[in-house]
């Protein structure tokens, strides 16, 4: 996609300042790019280090080619940066270590997860992997708040968890599939266990 | 319809943290019921190891001392009052768990419950403590109509406990079996009328206790032969009736050489409200004023510590052994025998 065909993703004119700010190029692994403004990037911890690591001039934002994000798509990116640029200048929540945690859902986000879960799935690996805190938050609650009010039974289904006998088989299927020379230095291993002896070697 | 799933645990584990830390208690106990797998990614939740605690009255109630501070109320409601009776008293498995939290924001607790698990009350507290991370029973407190539940039983289920607190209406012999199942424990808490003729019997002073914890009444105040017998390291007593012309002989055999194993004493007279005279008290008593700028101590007896303040008393015993002597509030009295091992300089 070339520079000038790139979608700008929701900026808030107002909330610019007079002087000229950066606009970073970002592409997605399925080759669609994005103009992120420089605040919103400082959302996800990730792209942060990496544009201050980087140290781009506006002539090398608009020359260089965009920074390739690899391993999310275009989709789950797009939500990613409306999502930063409508969180830009917020402070990055601090974890103050309370249990159960306290998070609430703002009206832009709900909007925004309005979404199939296999998306949302991608969206919280997304924001894993670019570290933005608080949209991590915001997901993640939606994902608990499918537990309310489920007996254990509904829970297994809604998140998709497996018995004790399914990751069993699980578990052999894998080892199954194993190179035939690391299964035996598995099993010697746990043999050696067995017999008491603290060290493998 | 079919609801729409979500997979959990494919989730990076950070985040599948981050999912459990926003649920409720009752819903991280529900999910921990599903599998080993999600019993152990639930027990990560809890880095830091904390204690249990149990309270046995009309219900059981088993209460995490870690951060979430949830309490499990076990055999509670009308259901309990009419029919399975010998589940109950045998703790077999109970149909319904009500679960009750601190909500977070400091304000009201809040509540779920737990329905058909087949767990009994020993399945239930080994599941708790493991997917908490409270591995210890740090204190088992016995109240009115604890009788309602079999002692034998009640001792297979919650064995080894640090601390024993027996209070309330409960039949003697209840109360008996109790004791003789549960001791010795580090730590007694008991009321005189919890015995017979609420005489505390010596067999029960004499032993070796960490700390002994009594609670006097005025029908049954403390005697003097009874302080001499104790034999535990700390003793601590509420109400104590005529304390200063008891603790002045205590203090006066002390010196003498009896209590050897003592560390500290605690009396709190501030339920009946008898302002302490700490001069009446060590009438006749060699002792010697300490200057108030001397160095900060703290003291400690095994599992507590406190500031020893720089005012008050000390005294001394035949061997050289000093002890210290101070009434905190009018009604509160605290006498630190200062061995080597007791001394925390900071």
């Amino acid at each position: 996609m070339s520079v000038e065909n790139a979608p700008v993703v929701d900026v808030d004119e107002a909330a610019i300042p007079v002087e000229k700010k950066m606009y970073y190029r970002f592409e997605s692994n399925d080759k669609k790019e994005f103009r992120v403004s420089e605040l919103a990037i400082q959302q996800s911890e990730t792209l942060n280090r990496l544009v201050e690591a980087m140290g781009y001039t506006s002539e090398d934002v608009e020359n260089k080619p965009a920074i390739a994000i690899e391993n999310i798509d275009g989709k789950t990116l797009k939500l990613v940066f409306q999502w930063c640029e409508h969180h830009k200048g917020e402070a990055i929540p601090v974890d103050d270590g309370s249990v159960p945690k306290i998070v609430e859902i703002p009206e832009f986000d709900a909007k925004l997860m309005d979404i199939d879960n296999g998306l949302l799935f991608k969206l919280i690996w997304a924001a894993d992997y670019l570290n933005i805190v608080q949209l991590l938050n915001v997901s993640c609650k939606k994902v608990a708040n499918m537990a309310q009010g489920k007996t254990p039974a509904q829970l297994r289904r809604v998140y998709l968890l497996p018995s004790d006998e399914e990751d069993e088989a699980a578990k052999r299927a894998a080892q199954e599939a194993q190179d035939p020379r690391a299964r035996e230095v598995e099993e010697e291993f746990e043999e050696r266990k067995r017999q008491g002896g603290n060290s493998f070697f | 319809m079919v609801a729409p799933s979500f997979p959990l645990l494919k989730l990076p584990l950070a985040e599948v943290r981050n999912t459990l830390l926003i649920m409720t208690p009752v819903e991280i106990l529900k999910l921990s019921f599903l599998s080993k797998k999600c019993k152990n990614v639930v027990k990560c939740l809890n880095k830091y190891k904390q204690n249990v605690e149990v309270k046995i009255g009309d219900n059981i109630t088993i209460r995490t001392c870690n951060s979430y501070g949830v309490n499990c109320t076990f055999y509670n409601g009308p259901n309990w009052e009419n029919d399975n009776l010998e589940v109950r008293r045998q703790l077999g498995a109970p149909r319904l768990v009500q679960c009750s939290w601190r909500d977070g924001e400091g304000g009201d607790d809040d509540h779920g419950d737990v329905k058909n698990i087949n767990f009994n009350m020993r399945d239930w507290l080994e599941h708790l403590k493991y997917i908490f991370n409270c591995p210890e029973l740090s204190q088992l407190l016995l109240e009115d109509n604890s009788h309602r539940f079999d002692p034998d039983r009640l001792k297979e289920v919650f064995q080894n406990c640090t601390e024993l607190r027996v209070f309330g209406i409960n039949s003697f012999q209840f109360n008996r079996m109790i004791l003789k199942n549960f001791l010795p424990v580090k730590r007694l808490y008991v009321a005189p009328d919890i015995f017979e003729d609420s005489k505390i019997p010596n067999q029960l002073l004499i032993q070796n206790f960490d700390t002994l914890s009594i609670d006097f009444r005025p029908e049954a105040p403390v005697s003097l032969e009874q302080l001499t017998i104790i034999n535990s390291k700390s003793i601590w007593l509420n109400d104590v009736m005529n304390l200063e012309n008891i603790m002045n002989k205590f203090i006066k055999l002390w010196m003498k050489g009896s209590n050897p194993r003592l560390e500290f004493v605690l009396v709190d007279n501030s339920i009946g409200q008898t302002e302490i005279d700490l001069n009446a008290m060590m009438s006749g008593i060699q002792r010697c004023v300490i200057p108030t700028n001397r160095r900060r101590q703290y003291f400690s007896s095994g599992w507590f510590y406190r500031e020893v303040p720089n005012e008050g008393i000390d005294f001394y015993r035949h061997d050289g052994t000093k002890a210290k002597i101070v009434v905190k509030d009018s009604y509160e009295l605290n006498m630190f025998v200062l061995h080597d091992h007791c001394i925390l300089w900071l």
